[in-house]
């Protein structure tokens, strides 16, 4: 057969491989400032730019989508050529894909910064750059396409398929979750509101970890776990197994379990059987991982680099042992809204992300350099340095979130709430925010080992952006041959490969999306739920603009020790006009869907909110809220009023119904105004000196809104 | 998420839906497991086992592990 020459591109490779460090780099350093700000307030710096509801959501995209990001481009564009002894299909798509992934990240922190959000979870980009992560999405897919048509081996190895599934399966969650209404050229309600809105969220929230943080991984662990081991996989078959199991059933058990109640018996009890049997693929998977060092566990020793990919594949063994059971209703009654969440992300985050990324590049380095790597030494002390970075990072938060959730839940005798005041809760476990910032600061500065060890090795050595390579061309005869099975025909025909895998993800999806959309029609209307003031609506613009929606939740469970402290549970029928959704995830404050019930337990006089927010400690000097000066100083932008009605309206807000008058939106500030004066006359009686047409005014209006429709007694 | 599921449980035969996506994985992870064992893959699978490792890692002399 004719052997025929080629070149692997290196340099694109090596480009990627800076980015994942650089952003890797930033995105932990903004990491840091974030532990430091909710043990220290004072590092918010009293500037809007710089407060935790805006640095929070740059922590989290530049740790996904940038240190990951690149680390998952770095991985595919070395070992799919590689894998397919080919060059990419073209050097212009994988230039594109760099820098406009790259301009991508930088945008993003630009938004951030600014306030610029959706308030969704993971998917707080705007619709601008969403579109263009679809765009560098496709033109990054294309390219992988094009390179698995044009490649000399016969077969798509396991790595491969899971580089598939995850092309297809974000491009799905993130078109799904991203559709959403512009009202000016940077900023967007999402179509969906309250319930659905936040099926929609989770749906994409949970996919994503599955689809962006771990199957991309996976596929890099099978690649590069047997090269650094230079041992074969421990089984194929099991790998197979792992792949299937986990795409079909990752997408299809996410919030599934909200169904479960209307499920005939014989289907719960397969379905208790299957979910615990299904934590056999993930163990599968790590399984697999580990036994492929069976007899060369002595290597494990001499080499940092197989000892980062061991932890990490034992903390995602962790991760998924763990998620499982937190969605187990008794626990997750107890973790969530803790900090125990934010500990299990940070194990798969710091644990099997960016150990498994550290090592991948321990092995890139001294291969595309063709020398050693520069220091085993240093890589060994970054490896325990990071290794007790995380421990003294998730250790405290797991003790915390006990401590915390048991304060919260705990009775006196009396039946009266033994720990009433919430800020109790948080200066209780602050000095576990201390430790964190001490083992984040460990793993942080651990980084810059690698930093210094890998420049050394890439200055010792020489890449060859173009590494000659040869293999015989591509024997695939079109037909299944005879004796070869339906998944080895398969594994050569990445068309209809594509095609099987989106088809899996797509039944998983439809199967829990459908209800999602049925449901719209069944969350019943409550009568006394109105639709925001104008005011109201920019004061909830400002609180999505601040990202209060990272420490406030606005759900209150249907617990006693909820009612108790918040007043009534929330009703599906609160949220109809609640584009997007901003229920939380984490308490670090108190819950605020009751906050604005006259008489109510979470009640504050405007004139409290107005001090709160220009000086939290001065009204407690434990609490650990940011200050918020220049919500006092800046004047409300209400020239946005009109456009805004009108999205809300085109998204089914009823403006253009009674009591409102036709053409709302033009009349929408006079409203706006004359609430905005209520407020400041009741400020300025109470001896603050005020006028209103600040930004403050908008906010409190919507705080004292919280709530207020059902607890209007009819 | 109390609170959600007693809406979805007002759907008209919402139990469908999980029911049918059950028994679909159901059927799937079947056939791929009996596939997965049939006898005749065996030396398929070691081969791809090893696919990762090209001639050159299998010579190499370990470049990384010193």
């Amino acid at each position: 057969m004719e052997t025929q020459h080629f070149s692997y591109d290196n340099k694109i490779v090596k480009y990627f491989a800076y980015a994942t460090i650089l952003w890797g780099v930033v995105g932990m350093l903004v990491g840091l400032l974030a532990a430091l700000q909710l043990a220290f307030p004072v590092f918010n710096f009293n500037l809007e730019y710089t407060t935790f509801g805006r640095i929070r959501p740059i922590h989290t995209n530049a740790v996904i989508f940038a240190f990951v990001g690149n680390g998952i481009f770095a991985a595919v564009y070395y070992s799919l050529q590689r894998l397919l002894k080919a060059r990419m299909f073209s050097d212009k798509l994988s230039w594109v894909h760099f820098w406009g992934w790259q301009a991508i990240i930088v945008s993003a922190a630009i938004t951030f910064v600014l306030g610029i959000t959706t308030s969704k979870e993971y998917a707080e980009l705007e619709w601008p750059i969403d579109i263009a992560i679809t765009i560098i999405w496709v033109v990054f897919g294309w390219n992988m396409f094009g390179t698995i048509l044009r490649r000399r081996a016969d077969h798509l190895y396991v790595s491969i398929w899971f580089y598939i599934a995850t092309f297809v399966t974000v491009a799905v969650l993130h078109i799904g979750n991203s559709i959403e209404l512009p009202y000016s050229w940077i900023q967007s309600y999402p179509v969906y509101a309250g319930v659905q809105d936040a099926l929609v969220q989770w749906w994409y929230g949970h996919n994503a970890v599955a689809f962006f943080l771990t199957t991309p991984y996976l596929g890099l662990m099978y690649y590069f776990l047997p090269k650094a081991a230079n041992r074969p996989v421990y089984s194929y078959r099991l790998s197979i197994i792992h792949f299937w199991a986990l795409v079909f059933l990752y997408i299809w058990a996410g919030p599934h379990h909200l169904l479960y109640t209307a499920l005939p018996d014989w289907a719960q009890s397969l379905g208790v059987v299957f979910s615990i049997m299904l934590i056999a693929p993930s163990w599968g998977g790590m399984f697999n991982g580990l036994l492929t060092l069976r007899g060369a566990w002595d290597k494990v020793r001499d080499s940092a680099t197989l000892k980062f990919m061991v932890v990490a594949v034992t903390a995602y063994g962790m991760s998924t042992f763990e998620g499982p059971m937190m969605s187990l209703k008794w626990v997750n009654s107890l973790t969530h809204y803790t900090d125990w969440t934010i500990a299990h992300v940070h194990i798969g985050a710091m644990g099997w992300n960016g150990f498994l990324t550290f090592g991948m590049l321990y092995y890139l380095f001294p291969k595309m350099w063709k020398t050693k790597l520069y220091s085993e030494k240093l890589a060994n002390a970054h490896f325990w340095m990071g290794t007790l970075g995380m421990i003294f990072y998730a250790l405290p938060l797991y003790w915390g979130a006990v401590v915390q959730t048991l304060m919260w839940k705990e009775f006196t005798p009396d039946g009266l709430l033994a720990y009433p005041n919430f800020l109790e809760t948080i200066t209780q476990i602050l000095p576990m925010y201390h430790v964190r910032v001490l083992g984040g600061l460990l793993y942080f500065a651990s980084l810059f080992l690698m930093v210094y060890n890998l420049l050394k090795t890439a200055a010792s050595g020489k890449c060859a952006d173009n590494e000659e390579a040869s293999a015989p061309a591509l024997h695939a005869p079109k037909k299944r041959e005879k004796g070869e099975g339906l998944h080895r025909w398969l594994e050569r025909k990445p068309i209809q490969f594509m095609i099987l895998s989106t088809v899996a993800i797509l039944i998983g999806g439809a199967f829990e999306i459908i209800p999602t959309y049925l449901i719209k029609s069944n969350v019943p209307t409550i009568e006394s739920v109105k639709p925001y003031t104008p005011l109201e609506l920019q004061g909830r613009d400002i609180y999505i603009r601040e990202g209060c929606n990272t420490c406030h939740s606005q759900m209150v469970r249907p617990f006693r020790s909820e009612t108790e402290r918040y007043g009534e549970y929330s009703k599906a029928g609160e949220f109809v006009y609640d584009h997007p959704h901003l229920w939380g995830s984490k308490r670090t404050g108190p819950d605020l869907a009751r906050t604005g019930v006259p008489g109510g337990k979470m009640y504050k006089t405007n004139v409290w909110h107005y001090n709160h927010m220009l000086d939290p400690q001065k009204m407690n000097a434990q609490s650990i809220m940011p200050k918020y000066p220049w919500l006092i100083k800046d004047e409300l932008d209400i020239s946005s009023t009109p456009a805004k009605i009108r999205a809300m309206t085109t998204l089914g807000v009823p403006y253009d119904e009674e009591p409102y008058p036709a053409n709302y939106d033009q009349v929408a500030n006079e409203d706006l105004k004359k609430q905005a004066q209520e407020i400041a006359a009741d400020l300025n009686a109470n001896g603050i000196d005020v006028t209103s047409d600040r930004e403050i005014i908008a906010l409190i209006a919507y705080l004292q809104r919280l709530g207020r429709d059902i607890s209007v007694k009819e | 998420m109390k609170l959600v599921s007693h809406y979805l449980q007002g759907i008209a035969d919402v139990g469908f839906f999980p029911s049918i996506s059950l028994m679909i994985f159901f059927l799937f992870f079947a056939g791929m497991v009996w596939w997965a064992f049939k006898k005749s893959n065996k030396t398929y699978f070691a081969q791809m086992e090893s696919y990762a490792l090209d001639e050159d890692d299998m010579n190499s002399s370990e470049i990384n592990n010193n």
